[in-house]
């Protein structure tokens, strides 16, 4: 499996990131590497992740992780909006926003998952995303 | 099943509430320690429930996880819809001042899993109605 990321996920994960919030989020970066850990097949991804919008090739789906300084399970915790391409077995991570605390998001509204996919898209004619090894 | 136990602690808690405070044979100070128990043993009450309420969205996102025909999608938005507003109806109750100091961080829990259970149902009827920008964009990907 491929993993790479998106310009969107890089700001919004350094955001996330900030020294100000490391008592908030400050494991962030390894609750990401536990779940690919734990989820190290494309296969797996395809079909243990939430599921938002599909073709037989391409499919958008949502991560629940835990935020473990939180307590909340994954309620409380964050999720990544990825982009699952079979063809090339790869997994572009798009977005990562917190459901609790200072940056804490409800959802995100339909234009914007437009706007990532695009974005995304975008990137990859640029060479503007970067892969991403666990 | 879980939303049968939710609105049952719902309901005992205004009845054990109302039973102790009106009654009449026991001492001032007896009553508050009788209703602070009642207090703690609902806090575990609660403990519990959040705990089922935690399975239970996380079996749903499981389900979620494939593809599902469109009429299963709109019987589980019913179902949630349901769950949506007793949380929301429990989160009225522990809002109100008399219950906020006790219940705070039981209210802090219900808000958790009732943004959760409303961003599901956001993503469920997503997919009951479709995007076609979406499919446009993805085909085109």
């Amino acid at each position: 499996m491929n993993i790479e990321t998106s310009p969107d996920y890089r700001k919004a994960l350094k955001e996330i990131s900030k020294k100000k919030y490391s008592g908030v989020y400050g494991t962030v970066t390894q609750e990401i590497k536990n779940f690919f850990k734990e989820y190290s097949s494309f296969e797996s991804i395809w079909h243990k992740t939430f599921m938002l919008f599909e073709n037989d090739i391409v499919r958008v789906n949502k991560i629940r992780l835990e935020n473990e300084m939180q307590n909340s399970g994954k309620s409380g915790g964050y999720r990544i909006i990825v982009l699952c391409d079979r063809r090339t077995q790869t997994v572009g991570l798009l977005y990562i926003y917190p459901k609790v605390g200072p940056l804490g998001q409800l959802d995100i509204p339909k234009d914007k998952s437009k706007d990532l996919v695009r974005n995304y898209k975008k990137a990859k004619l640029d060479k503007a995303v970067e892969s991403l090894e666990f | 099943m879980s939303t049968v136990v939710i609105e049952k602690d719902f309901f005992d808690l205004q009845k054990k509430t109302t039973s102790v405070l009106v009654d009449q044979k026991i001492s001032e100070q007896e009553k508050i320690d009788i209703f602070l128990d009642k207090i703690n043993e609902l806090k575990s009450e609660h403990t519990l429930v959040v705990q089922a309420y935690s399975k239970l969205i996380e079996s749903i996102v499981e389900h979620l996880t494939n593809s599902i025909p469109v009429e299963e999608l709109i019987g589980i938005s019913e179902c949630i819809k349901n769950i949506v507003n007793i949380t929301n109806r429990l989160i009225e109750s522990f809002s109100k001042s008399k219950y906020k100091e006790c219940f705070d961080n039981e209210l802090r829990n219900y808000q958790v899993l009732y943004n959760d259970i409303v961003e599901i149902l956001g993503d469920i009827e997503v997919r009951i109605s479709g995007d076609k920008e979406m499919e446009d964009l993805l085909a085109d990907f």
